[in-house]
């Protein structure tokens, strides 16, 4: 898809109505206790968003989090979403794997530098230089630093990543840290749940695209 | 909250009438009144109130079913209700699996979601003039050698 079109464009060129994005502000603003005027902005601010890329980043998890996103079978309603932003990186999801994966997180940094979100799972191993969890070669711990560096906003998913969750239980032999000790400098939202809700992390996600 | 599947009030059995109908009532009273005198629209979340299924299926009983009802397809089921009041709508959007996504009380003359968004609008020219293309070349007869 073009980056430059809107959300409203695209859904129109897909044949999705305005009112399913209405519908969907109506849901989210129900969901998330918002006032009942607030799904008319909303849905006009998804309307007028570009198409949000996210890198998701696993690390010391167990995929519930993932899972809870994903557990809609049919296209519905709570599945927009999915419609709503690019998932350039996901190590479950993606159908790369290997060099490309890697090349496809590196190539939305680069496109995407300052404005995409990074969604991490999982908590950060941090004893020993990182080394009890690695990905193509690479630290957890240097591999957050690297992509939060360009990141417009991160959100941490999960008890894993919010509070440590089971890794960080003691004695914590992995030196496990929650995303909230290493990420200073970026805004963090943080989701916590084992899985969380999978509406709460949906809907967080309409509310940056929709009221930035 | 989460989609209608946790209690609304916890150890408060689903089919325990709380009052809560009434309250609702004695509000929309307001609400109609405001839109009478000044035309001000407003929608009560009835999903945001701590009420139980019974409560809710008590103040639709009571609001009634109107001259208009309508459903909508977009992203799954919606069935939108004019009430026996006039002005008084309600709205229930369902999400997966039937699932109440959303449930409101709007006081307007027409909700929202039933008008035609102007962007669609927009894109209807381009519609039907694919529609009628495509008919056409359906309906134009093969020339035989």
């Amino acid at each position: 898809m073009n980056r430059k079109e809107t959300l409203g464009e695209m859904m129109n060129r897909r044949g999705v109505s305005r009112r399913a994005f209405l519908k969907y502000a109506s849901y989210l603003a129900s969901m998330m206790a918002l006032p009942p005027a607030a799904s008319s902005a909303l849905a006009q601010g998804l309307t007028h968003a570009r198409r949000q890329a996210v890198i998701w980043l696993s690390f010391q998890e167990c995929t519930g989090c993932t899972e809870s996103l994903t557990r809609s079978n049919n296209p519905t309603l709570e599945d927009l979403i999915f419609d709503f932003i690019s998932l350039d990186y996901h190590h479950t999801l993606q159908a790369a794997s290997g060099d490309a994966a890697e090349e496809a997180r590196h190539q939305s940094m680069v496109d995407n530098k300052g404005k995409y979100i990074v969604i991490v799972d999982g908590s950060v191993p941090v004893k020993d230089g990182g080394i009890y969890s690695t990905i193509a070669g690479h630290a957890n711990v240097d591999m957050l630093h690297e992509t939060v560096q360009d990141a417009f906003a991160v959100i941490a998913v999960g008890t894993c990543a919010t509070f440590g969750g089971l890794p960080y239980a003691k004695p914590n032999p992995t030196g496990a840290v929650p995303i909230s000790d290493l990420v200073k400098d970026k805004p963090l939202i943080n989701i916590p749940g084992c899985p969380p809700v999978p509406e709460a992390m949906t809907g967080t996600i309409a509310h940056v695209l929709g009221f930035g | 909250m989460s989609m209608g599947t946790a209690p609304a009030i916890p150890g408060c059995a689903e089919s325990h009438v709380t009052g809560l109908a009434d309250a609702v009532l004695a509000e929309l009273l307001g609400l109609v009144q405001q839109h009478s005198d000044v035309g001000e629209e407003s929608t009560i979340d009835l999903r945001s109130l701590p009420m139980t299924d019974a409560d809710r299926e008590l103040l639709k009983e009571r609001l009634g079913t109107g001259e208009v009802s309508t459903t909508i397809n977009a992203a799954g089921l919606s069935i939108v209700e004019e009430t026996t009041i006039p002005g008084v709508w309600w709205v229930r959007h369902e999400g997966g699996e039937g699932r109440v996504a959303a449930e409101q009380i709007a006081v307007t003359r027409i909700p929202e979601i039933l008008l035609t968004h102007p962007d669609d609008i927009a894109s209807a020219p381009e519609k039907l003039s694919a529609l009628i293309h495509s008919s056409v070349e359906q309906n134009t007869p093969e020339r035989s050698l």
